[in-house]
């Protein structure tokens, strides 16, 4: 496991305490685990070269 | 460059209606072709989206000539794209932007975040992103391929727009042979 150090802005760490409180999340480390996993998942480099190439085809040849 | 003013747009509009996320305004205004929305209607941005525009556009561009048509906030009520916007955790601008697709579901939507293409994919939308828009310029005859050429060589310097460097080199290389520059 590697160790973290960021700094998110107090509205953000208030709305991940929040979370923890209202037993959503045993703890915040949880989500923050969960919030980058989502995110890693939905920006994958394939995807993102897919949809960049996409672009080109239809910038270039599309019909609109 | 070929743009100038609102009298651009040689050719009638064959996209009216466009749904914009922040980044394909706020990327288009750093590399100064934003006067590419000119040759689209109507471009309805959303106000969280405004907002994100604003607090990231280059110093003294307001967009003021553009189409651009201030919607409010719009959470969608479909089921299907409320739980596809909040499984991928979109940010609000990108959630009020696709509210507004979900009401004009024949408009493009234009985005550079992957998770939101990844959801207005899923929705069946027809979704681009700044890349399409700049090489589309060639097609619609707004810009010359050699300004587009020039353009996303800059792109790395002038824009907070990332795209991997071999990828990039690989479309300014196509461009290239595509129109023997």
């Amino acid at each position: 496991m590697k160790t973290l150090n960021t700094q998110i802005p107090d509205q953000l760490y208030n709305r991940v305490t929040t979370l923890v409180k209202d037993g959503w999340f045993p703890d915040e480390n949880e989500i923050i685990f969960e919030a980058i996993h989502r995110f890693i998942d939905s920006h994958s480099g394939a995807l993102m070269e897919k949809y960049i190439r996409d672009d080109v085809e239809w910038g270039l040849h599309g019909s609109e | 460059m070929m743009l100038s003013g609102a009298s651009m747009a040689p050719n009638e509009p064959l996209i009216h209606r466009v749904v914009c996320d922040a980044g394909p305004v706020i990327h288009l205004a750093e590399l100064g072709c934003g006067n590419l929305f000119q040759d689209f209607k109507e471009v309805l941005l959303t106000e969280a989206v405004w907002n994100e525009v604003i607090s990231n556009r280059p110093s003294g561009w307001n967009g003021n000539d553009l189409p651009f048509v201030l919607k409010p906030d719009y959470v969608p009520v479909g089921e299907e794209l409320n739980t596809l916007c909040r499984v991928f955790s979109l940010h609000w601008g990108e959630v009020s932007a696709l509210g507004i697709m979900e009401k004009n579901p024949e408009a493009l939507f234009l985005t550079d975040d992957c998770a939101a293409r990844l959801v207005a994919g899923k929705m069946g939308y027809n979704v681009h992103g700044t890349i399409g828009i700049l090489l589309r310029a060639i097609r619609r005859e707004l810009l010359k391929p050699s300004e587009v050429l020039n353009l996303l060589s800059e792109l790395p310097q002038r824009g907070s727009l990332y795209i991997r460097t071999s990828l990039l080199n690989e479309i300014i290389e196509r461009l290239k042979n595509r129109f023997n520059l």
